[in-house]
């Protein structure tokens, strides 16, 4: 009995040092050793994701406060938008992005990110759906630039990509709609593999032509081919349209006027069109 | 927890729901140029009431709304959890999935607006009323994407965005989204953006960086959105407040410059109308010689606008006069439904003659003058009819560069054709893999 009520006393008198440690904890590498033996699973997941970088840790995205608020903080999109702006205002026009706007001072995060929990998903409801750390396993891989071509394990995400969106809507629905984005950005790669053609035509013809037509080649690689891209995946009909087909079809057109001889202005380096 | 029998049961039924049936690959267009093309499979969510074919699943019953809710709370739980959150679930006796539905799962129907209209007829009754104004209008918007000759020509997987947000003819949720419907959602300027943004409209840009929408994003978080869209209620106008006053689903009536692709004559009895239309509602706030003299600013905008474009239109015009442009017509790809135009092949410079489709398949410069119609000229529209100064100031800079590099690479193509020798065009712009596939997919 004496020993249960020293080992209480003891307790209560080293507690808030003990909380006070973890609370401030700064070393980067402080989160795993416990982590690891108490969400095993979720640390293995992180370390083969995308996410597994030298300047990311854990507190990247949960912040330093160890008080029970990091697992709702990170369920926020201020968690993914300083490094993927982006991809956030891609999102934010969207439906889904419009309703998280609306409704974040009402959606509760200390729920867990499935049953759709949420009035509208966030980043991490789709992303990191149910708590899978390994993020962005479900998301197609950035293009070959040099073939354009699609890569052939993409079958394989299918499925864990489709898995948040059944929590609202009908598998129907979300297969019609897969593979009809699916075939919007393959509409997107012809047009860069087209424009490729036209480009090694114009290497045999002229040097200095060639350097303008490979850097508005760039610009459908880069900007609007990316935007389809973030488009069909964030269901953002203006950068599946506006800023994806169009502007590939107007750089398309600029590329072979150069190798019909007709001048090309381009009073931006890009044009975000 | 306890499960019950009928839960049981329920689940049991609910298993098999992967087999589906989509729309039949012989689904045909729709509109002027309906024959030339087929639908994409995403165009029966965009458009229920043509293209919807309900599932031959092999889910089979007829199910009371209890029994739905059981069943899909473990199937779809979002929209279990939305519906009993919104007025419709609260209505006694509460307007459950088969009202909207329907009851036998082999027979389930999308809801369109005149289903949406048994309960809401006077919203109903205005979207249609819309209808007497014309272009531009959420009423008429879908027949306006599928009639246009860009959407008959290209694959539609390509122009599958364009349906989403024309859909707003077709469907209420683009802007009360499912299932809570909340009017208090449409109220807020987001409800208007997925669409009303990028290029050809920006519509967000332009509202967020006028003083009305400054005062939004300061403040709006805070405001009772559950209120109508009336005088004093409000202290700033949304997109709703002005162009859906009291929650009139009529948004046509007060469109003077309407899209802002063609000129038009502000003072014509019509338009004066419309004008007193619109200043009664800036009444709400602003003396009335205010507004007037604010849409005396925005007419002498538009007008110096369409001034700057008729001279660049002008360039263009007497390129092709000159036989200057090139590709020629008769060197790039025709509209597949475009017969005269295969008789008599001819460049489209200006609004009149399908500039609107004049993004693709075409010279560089006219591709030029696209952009500076569709965009920069638009921008500066949307700035100056929103009040926002800065945004006006930027596009008009940038439709004076627009039209100095047309100006100039208008006089190298006349150099260019002096000095060097007529090429053939036709192959390179005739074939490609995206051209081919255009051609072959419609």
């Amino acid at each position: 009995m004496k020993r249960l009520l020293a080992s209480i006393i003891m307790g209560l008198v080293c507690m808030p040092g003990c909380l006070e440690a973890v609370a401030t904890e700064s070393e980067p590498s402080a989160c795993l050793p416990c982590h690891r033996e108490r969400n095993a699973g979720l640390v293995a997941d992180w370390e083969k994701s995308r996410h597994n970088l030298p300047d990311l840790d854990c507190r990247s995205c949960h912040g330093t406060k160890h008080d029970g608020t990091m697992a709702a903080q990170a369920r926020r999109n201020d968690a993914c938008t300083a490094c993927h702006a982006r991809e956030s205002s891609s999102y934010t026009l969207s439906k889904h992005g419009v309703l998280a706007t609306l409704e974040a001072g009402r959606m509760d995060f200390t729920q867990p990110l499935r049953d759709g929990n949420f009035r509208a998903p966030t980043c991490a409801y789709c992303h990191l759906h149910r708590g899978n750390h390994n993020i962005g396993a479900e998301v197609f891989p950035l293009l070959p630039r040099e073939e354009c071509q699609i890569s052939s394990d993409n079958a394989s995400r299918t499925e864990a990509r489709a898995l948040p969106c059944r929590d609202c809507h009908s598998p129907r629905l979300v297969e019609t709609w897969f593979l009809s984005g699916d075939r919007m950005l393959e509409i997107g790669r012809m047009k860069v593999r087209e424009a490729m053609t036209v480009v090694k035509q114009i290497a045999t013809l002229d040097t200095d032509l060639v350097k303008q037509a490979q850097s508005i080649q760039k610009c459908m690689t880069d900007e609007h081919l990316r935007n389809v891209r973030l488009g069909v995946g964030h269901q953002s009909p203006d950068d599946q349209w506006w800023h994806g087909h169009p502007a590939l079809d107007g750089d398309l057109l600029r590329i072979k006027s150069i190798l019909s001889k007709h001048p090309v202005k381009s009073t931006e380096p890009c044009r975000r069109d | 927890m306890r499960i019950s029998y009928l839960q049981v049961v329920v689940w049991l039924l609910c298993w098999p729901w992967l087999a589906w049936s989509g729309l039949p690959e012989t689904a045909q267009g729709v509109g002027e140029n309906g024959e030339h093309w087929q639908p994409d499979p995403m165009h029966e969510y965009w458009d229920p009431a043509t293209y919807h074919r309900p599932e031959r699943e092999r889910m089979l019953g007829v199910f009371k709304e209890e029994e739905c809710t059981e069943c899909h709370r473990g199937v779809t739980p979002g929209i279990v959890k939305d519906w009993r959150a919104s007025r419709h679930a609260q209505a006694v006796p509460p307007v459950g999935c088969p009202a909207c539905h329907g009851e036998d799962h082999q027979k389930l129907t999308f809801p369109t607006p005149q289903s949406c209209g048994n309960c809401h007829p006077q919203r109903l009754a205005q979207m249609e009323e819309e209808k007497k104004f014309g272009f531009p209008s959420h009423a008429l918007a879908m027949e306006r994407a599928v009639d246009s000759k860009h959407f008959a020509d290209k694959p539609k997987a390509e122009v599958a965005a364009c349906l989403q947000c024309h859909s707003v003819a077709s469907k209420c949720d683009s802007c009360h989204t499912r299932h809570r419907f909340d009017p208090a959602e449409a109220r807020r300027p987001e409800a208007c953006l997925t669409c009303h943004s990028g290029p050809p409209h920006p519509d967000d840009l332009a509202y967020f960086s006028s003083p009305h929408g400054q005062l939004y994003q300061k403040e709006g978080a805070t405001w009772d959105w559950s209120k109508p869209l009336r005088k004093g209620n409000y202290p700033t106008p949304t997109c709703a407040y002005c162009h859906m006053k009291e929650g009139n689903h009529q948004v046509a009536d007060k469109a003077v410059w309407k899209f802002g692709i063609r000129e038009v004559n502000p003072k014509t009895a019509e338009n004066e109308i419309k004008r007193k239309r619109w200043r009664e509602i800036c009444a709400d706030c602003h003396p009335e010689e205010t507004a007037r003299g604010f849409f005396r600013e925005l007419d002498a905008e538009r007008q110096s606008t369409w001034k700057q474009l008729y001279g660049v239109e002008k360039i263009l015009k007497s390129l092709r006069s000159d036989s200057l442009l090139s590709p020629a017509a008769a060197e790039r790809p025709p509209y597949p439904m475009d017969w005269l135009a295969r008789l008599l092949p001819r460049e489209r410079i200006g609004f009149y003659e399908g500039q609107a489709s004049a993004f693709y398949n075409v010279s560089a410069i006219e591709r030029d003058y696209f952009d500076m119609w569709y965009f920069t000229n638009l921008g500066a529209y949307k700035g100056m009819a929103h009040g926002a100064k800065e945004m006006t100031q930027h596009f008009h800079k940038q439709l004076d560069d627009n039209a100095r590099a047309i100006a100039t690479t208008a006089e190298e193509l006349r150099n260019r054709e002096k000095t060097s020798k007529k090429i053939d065009l036709k192959p390179l712009w005739l074939e490609g893999e995206y051209t081919r596939f255009n051609r072959d997919h419609n």
